[in-house]
């Protein structure tokens, strides 16, 4: 995590991918990323910053395998990404955690869905120590419904954690968080980052999330999506353990130069609240439970 | 209410603890107003109140014939009676006008309903959440069922039994037939919305973390269609009952034809008291039904009730 991406070994590529998703009232297919190339090596923190709508989600969908590209190819570990893998795991925007499981059964999910080989009680003590590492202890037994928005977030992050997959996707986890709620889940997932080692995507709106937890920072273009620029983060890590991260002399130059990247996208955002509304899966009565996630087929 | 103490928070044990040692008169002095009692019991108070009233304008209205004579309108001391006599029997022989009332007769007619009822229910039940969860989950089943589904369950259940009769006849089989067509939609199309409505998010959570088809089934799309199966339940058991008071008046009956004839051949009789006696039966049988399935809705999905408020 310390070294900020020189000689590190490529893990995921995307390579000149087109993505998007169909609109089905309307039956269009919207063009989420169009020919974007970029390229996570393994163990970086890479952040998408973007306007809403610009398909930052459709490029996290494809890398967990809920969405297929259109064109181009998007490799993991040098093979094309087919269908979600136990080497990748996500943190969703709206938690997406069961309301019918206690936090520990949630914890727990990912262990019921894939074989493995650990025991009942090693199972156990995992979801314990995930517990522990995200501040959930004494919560073990609640339903999600008689917690804090923060509080299902960890759950969602401790889901995430608990079976140490290679990469973390994180679709914007903390845009739905508390202001001082959001800062104690970032020095937390920073701290269990560092820790095991992993790769992370990670979806944002805000600029100084971005600069506090990226290695690299990819500035998404409005719609259809493309790379605009990349920027490093060259500030050493534990950044959120103590002090503020808003002092460091880097920090400044890092924002200012970000917000003139996004500013122009943000005001050129026009149908910006189209992909939120579409992405997010609520209220939409006519998508069948059993069809694919995507449902996007290009060939329509 | 301030004080009322949530054990759930952690955070709060302290100040309770604090609270104890010195506001403890404070508690007592709260809890024995006569303000908390209202506050507490103000819906039984009320209901006995309400209820009583009720019962004396029912018995002066009727003693007073203002909605006509007692043949047509009992009063209630006749309807208990009635009922007293058609539940517990002991009835002393009293003759002609009174040839229906027999000891037990209510009881023996609604058991005659519960066994018709309960058989019904249970096949209306066992049927229809599969159905529902097969075009739900598989849009072949769903675009072949759909048309009959939505007409039949559209279309009021009583214009139906003329081709029943033609095809079955007047038996006992017409009886469960009619009763479990008006029963079985809406545990079809309720299962059916809660498999439709799963919420997306979920079944990608459930993919990223690796459930095939059948695991999204099992671990999302099940559990998360369980309350609205219930609340389609609750409302197939009103729409059961509803058909079985409708069936028994239609096929009729020599003697025991359940309570819904029992009603319908009283009133005829012009046996006033017996008519709403049975009524009275039917709706305490009624309500016990359905306040018993909202309780048990509570208890399947409890994150429902409360984001529901």
């Amino acid at each position: 995590m310390t070294a900020t991406g020189q000689a590190r070994r490529p893990l995921i590529v995307a390579d000149s991918m087109t993505a998007g998703y169909e609109l089905e009232r309307e039956r269009k297919l919207l063009t989420a990323l169009e020919d974007v190339s970029l390229t996570v090596h393994e163990g970086e923190f890479l952040v998408l910053v973007g306007p809403s709508g610009c398909g930052k989600t459709t490029f996290v969908n494809v890398i967990a395998g809920l969405v297929k590209p259109w064109a181009g190819t998007v490799t993991f570990n040098g093979k094309p990404i087919d269908g979600p893998g136990e080497d990748r795991s996500m943190v969703f925007q709206d938690y997406a955690i069961m309301p019918w499981r206690t936090v520990e059964q949630n914890i727990q999910l990912p262990f019921e869905l894939r074989p493995h080989d650990f025991s009942k009680a090693d199972v156990a003590a995992k979801v314990q120590s995930i517990i522990e590492d995200v501040g959930l202890v004494g919560f073990e037994k609640s339903f999600p419904y008689e917690l804090s928005g923060g509080m299902r977030q960890r759950v969602g992050l401790a889901r995430a954690m608990v079976t140490q997959p290679k990469v973390l996707l994180a679709d914007e986890p903390f845009g739905a968080v508390d202001a001082m709620t959001r800062e104690v889940l970032q020095a937390q997932l920073e701290a269990l980052v560092m820790n095991a080692g992993q790769t992370v995507v990670f979806i944002t709106h805000s600029i100084d999330e971005a600069i506090a937890l990226g290695d690299r920072i990819a500035v998404i273009s409005n719609r259809p999506g493309k790379v605009r620029e990349i920027v490093e983060v060259d500030m050493d890590r534990p950044r959120l353990a103590e002090g503020e991260i808003t002092s460091h002399p880097r920090y400044g130059e890092l924002r200012e130069h970000l917000w003139n990247l996004v500013k122009d996208e943000a005001l050129g955002a026009k149908d910006a609240h189209r992909e939120d509304s579409e992405m997010s899966g609520e209220s939409r009565l006519d998508r069948l439970a059993t069809s694919p996630a995507t449902t996007v087929d290009p060939r329509i | 209410m301030a004080q009322t103490v949530n054990p759930q928070k952690p955070g709060s044990e302290k100040n309770t603890d604090g609270a104890a040692l010195t506001a403890q008169p404070r508690i007592q002095d709260a809890n024995w107003t006569l303000a908390r009692i209202w506050t507490r019991y103000r819906f039984v108070i009320v209901t006995v109140i309400n209820l009583t009233i009720f019962f004396i304008i029912w018995q002066l209205v009727a003693h007073f014939e203002l909605i006509g004579p007692h043949l047509i309108f009992p009063t209630f001391s006749d309807t208990f009676r009635a009922l007293k006599i058609g539940w517990l029997g002991g009835q002393a022989g009293d003759g002609t006008s009174f040839e229906l009332l027999r000891d037990f007769v209510i009881a023996k007619n609604a058991w005659e309903s519960l066994q018709r009822y309960a058989i019904s229910m249970f096949i209306a039940i066992g049927m229809g959440i599969p159905i529902g969860l097969a075009m739900g989950g598989f849009k072949w089943v769903d675009a072949i069922l759909s048309p009959y589904v939505w007409t039949l369950s559209s279309i009021p259940r009583l214009a139906i039994y003329a081709p029943l009769v033609m095809i079955m006849g007047i038996g006992e089989s017409i009886k469960y037939a009619l009763i479990i067509l008006t029963a079985i939609f809406p545990v079809i199309i309720n299962t059916w919305a809660g498999v439709k409505t799963t919420e997306q998010s979920l079944i990608n959570a459930a993919k990223v973390f690796g459930a095939g088809r059948g695991q999204i089934y099992k671990k999302v799309v099940l559990p998360y269609t369980l309350p609205f199966v219930v609340s389609g339940i609750q409302l197939s058991l009103s729409r059961g009952l509803i058909g079985v008071v409708i069936v028994e008046f239609l096929t009729g009956a020599s003697t025991l034809g359940g309570l819904g004839w029992l009603i319908f051949r009283s009133a005829s009789a012009f046996n006033s008291a017996l008519t709403y006696a049975s009524l009275m039966s039917l709706a305490v049988f009624a309500l016990i039904l359905v306040q018993g399935t909202r309780s048990i809705e509570a208890k399947v999905a409890p994150w429902r009730q409360v984001s529901k408020t």
